[in-house]
């Protein structure tokens, strides 16, 4: 049965192959909240598919570490000779292979930004992963996170802009749904190359004209306390998309959030889940996947966010006080059968 | 006939439209829900695969699905022109039947004009494919604008006959929009072989270029990675894969041969650095590599008693696994080769070579 494949992009850190299924369950177990499920079965309507490029960027730390780890031993006497440089620099390739934070998300950053031939392998992978991935479906959809709206941006580009050579018509292949959440796509541009990849001039866009554009829906999301897609934040001028697409309703969503879900990692508002479950997120992503106006009534809308606030820290901590206010007696306060009933209120 | 006697039969009417292609109970879980909503109702069953999809028993659906989901083996692609042709000319003769609703006229009309572009040879443009998806923010399939479906935009909790009628066109014409699309989608699997053939090619390349090629440290593939970006700057961002690279100050061992060396001493691994290099090769059609070709300035070294242990010397790189060298120091001649060679003529344990692989050298296994 045709079904609108969902691609998800991952972002930085030290994804393996079968990362992607506990967020296909997420995205299911939060389809299913809403009586739109009832008759639009999320088995029936997605096939979530994970893209994997990490890979690439762990090949690489892995060979580095070898050939170092291969020659090491013998570089050491060379420092007599004057060529320590080498050696701290073999080394420094033998340390890329740790598995810590700095290798497994900085470098890999800094990997696709400023090392070409890795940029263009990864978007060369996850262009093939997509066009693999759609065969059969119905339509496609891509939600990508973090380092991944720089490379879906990217990969999309190559798909759909003329100049490279093997584009795709988009009134043919358009995607339905594009959700960028964390979205890092401006300040990794490879903008050098031209307006094909300045994510504001590029073909990556909504646009209504079929012809134009890639997609029907754009989202753009971001967490107010996420200090990742600040830098060179992605923030689109009134011009972008055009003024007809703008005028559709949904057609650009800019979303902003602030819920955190639980106090302890501050890292935990970069995290790809902690966007999806909220519910300001994931349900314009659903109406944008399935742009019916049965998807999610305004009640349930509304419910959902009441009930995800709620269970936030800072949801219970406002409850706290809100309760706290009820013992306050004015600051002249005197009477003493007041104060002694605030205290057995307040103590018992 | 009384007023009675009409709502029983607009009942029957509605009861009729529900069992149409309801048979799966999927659908008509749809149309007993949204039996008040009839734009709603088609949106949903064609949404749900009801109306121009799988679960749809409409004869015009089973016959353009034969036609346009067959899977053609890439060398019969010149054939789905006539199937689709034939795909539409179904969608049309069904809306021809479909009466003479405005609505199913309209979405008849609609589709006669792709039909007369397509015939004519012309780009489809914004009538093409993804035009005839429902849109149901904008209320519209944008490749038909004409289709008003403001028609059926109706509040049917007490059946009419306006309702029975917007039941049974809606899903005409959502039933057609949809086949349609189907149809006009199978028309461009020519592009989407090309499109993936191209990005296959362009993968394989860049998995030979990573781990067929000779291995690039941080400090090569920065440099060769400058040389890149001013040749992808050059093609606007699509320049196609390099087929070279530069070797730079690259630490490897190989076996070296030094006839003056004392017996016992002779053949030995020594440290091999490779000041300055140039590797190329050329691309396949399919993006396999053809053969490689490549030279390095070099210093060798390694503990001999007797003899000074830096040799300078120049390297030839065949095909990124085989490497042979000549150095020469104090007037005794060296000959360095990598390990693969080596293996030809001597009896270096497997792990050894793993370990001491030159050039490509200490990768893991993939």
């Amino acid at each position: 049965m045709a079904k609108q494949v969902v691609f998800v992009v991952h972002g930085m850190g030290d994804f393996k192959d079968g990362w992607g299924a506990v967020y296909s369950k997420l995205l299911k177990e939060l389809y299913e909240r809403y009586e739109i499920a009832q008759f639009l079965p999320f088995e029936q309507q997605f096939e979530v598919k994970p893209l994997l490029y990490n890979d690439r960027f762990d090949k690489m730390r892995a060979d580095w570490k070898a050939a170092a780890d291969a020659v090491l031993g013998k570089l050491k006497p060379l420092g007599e000779r004057g060529a320590q440089a080498l050696a701290t620099a073999t080394q420094w390739a033998q340390s890329a292979g740790k598995n810590d934070f700095l290798r497994t998300h900085v470098l890999d950053v800094l990997f696709y930004r400023f090392i070409p031939q890795l940029a263009e392998a990864v978007r060369t992978s996850i262009r093939r992963q997509i066009l693999e991935g759609m065969k059969g479906a119905e339509t496609w959809s891509m939600i990508a996170h973090s380092l991944g709206t720089s490379v879906a941006h990217d990969s999309l580009v190559w798909m759909f802009d003329p100049a490279s050579g093997e584009s795709l018509p988009p009134e043919k292949f358009r995607l339905q749904a594009l959700a960028m959440l964390a979205n890092v796509s401006r300040v990794l541009e490879s903008s050098e190359n031209g307006a094909s990849w300045d994510v504001y001039r590029s073909v990556v866009q909504p646009n209504v004209k079929l012809t134009k554009g890639v997609c029907n829906r754009f989202l753009n999301v971001r967490h107010t306390w996420d200090p990742v897609p600040l830098p060179k934040q992605f923030k689109p001028q009134p011009n972008w998309p055009d003024a007809a697409t703008r005028e559709v309703k949904e057609s650009f969503q800019d979303i902003q959030i602030d819920d955190i879900e639980a106090l302890g990692d501050p890292a935990i508002v970069h995290d790809l889940g902690h966007y999806l479950r909220n519910p300001a997120v994931h349900i314009p992503l659903f109406r944008s996947l399935i742009p019916l106006s049965a998807v999610i009534s305004q009640d349930e809308e509304d419910q959902a966010i009441r009930e995800h606030r709620k269970k936030t820290p800072l949801a219970q901590a406002k409850k706290k006080i809100e309760e706290l206010k009820k013992f306050r007696l004015s600051d002249e306060e005197e009477d003493w059968n007041k104060i002694l009933w605030m205290f057995h209120r307040f103590f018992s | 006939m009384t007023n009675l006697g009409r709502i029983a039969l607009l009942f029957l009417a509605f009861s009729a439209g529900a069992a149409f292609g309801q048979d799966d109970p999927a659908c008509a879980k749809i149309e007993n829900a949204f039996r008040a909503r009839p734009l709603q109702m088609a949106e949903l069953l064609a949404q749900r695969d009801c109306l121009g999809g799988a679960l749809d028993r409409a004869p015009v659906s089973k016959t353009v699905r034969r036609l346009v989901e067959k899977e053609l083996p890439e060398d019969q692609l010149g054939e789905i022109g006539h199937l689709v042709d034939q795909a539409l000319a179904e969608v049309a003769a069904y809306l021809a039947g479909a009466g003479s609703d405005p609505l199913a006229t309209a979405m008849a009309s609609e589709l006669e004009v792709a039909r007369k572009t397509m015939a004519a040879r012309l780009p489809l443009g914004e009538r093409d494919a993804r035009g005839w998806a429902w849109d149901g923010n904008r209320k519209l399939f944008p490749a038909a604008p004409a289709v008003k479906v403001s028609a059926i935009e109706l509040d049917c909790a007490q059946p009419t006959p306006a309702c029975a009628n917007a039941l049974e066109t809606g899903k005409a014409v959502f039933r057609a929009a949809k086949l349609v699309e189907r149809s006009l989608a199978f028309s461009a699997k020519p592009d989407y072989y090309k499109a993936l053939a191209a990005a296959r090619v362009r993968d394989a390349k860049w998995h030979h270029y990573f781990d067929t090629a000779r291995l690039q440290l941080p400090w090569e593939l920065g440099v060769n990675g400058l040389l890149y970006r001013k040749a992808n700057r050059d093609a606007k961002g699509f320049a196609d894969v390099p087929a070279h690279q530069w070797i730079l100050a690259h630490p490897s061992i190989g076996m070296e041969h030094v006839g003056g060396a004392q017996p016992g001493n002779r053949f030995q691994p020594a440290l091999v650095i490779e000041w300055l290099g140039y590797n190329r090769w050329s691309w396949k059609n399919d993006g396999a590599m053809g053969t490689a070709l490549g030279a390095s300035l070099i210093h060798t070294y390694s503990d001999r008693a007797g003899i000074s242990s830096a040799r300078p010397g120049l390297m030839l790189h065949y095909d990124h696994k085989y490497s042979v060298a000549a150095t020469r120091n104090s007037d005794k001649w060296g000959i360095v080769v990598s390990i693969d060679v080596a293996k030809l003529v001597t009896k270096v344990a497997d792990e050894a070579r793993s370990r001491f692989r030159l050039g490509g050298s200490g990768r893991e296994a993939p």
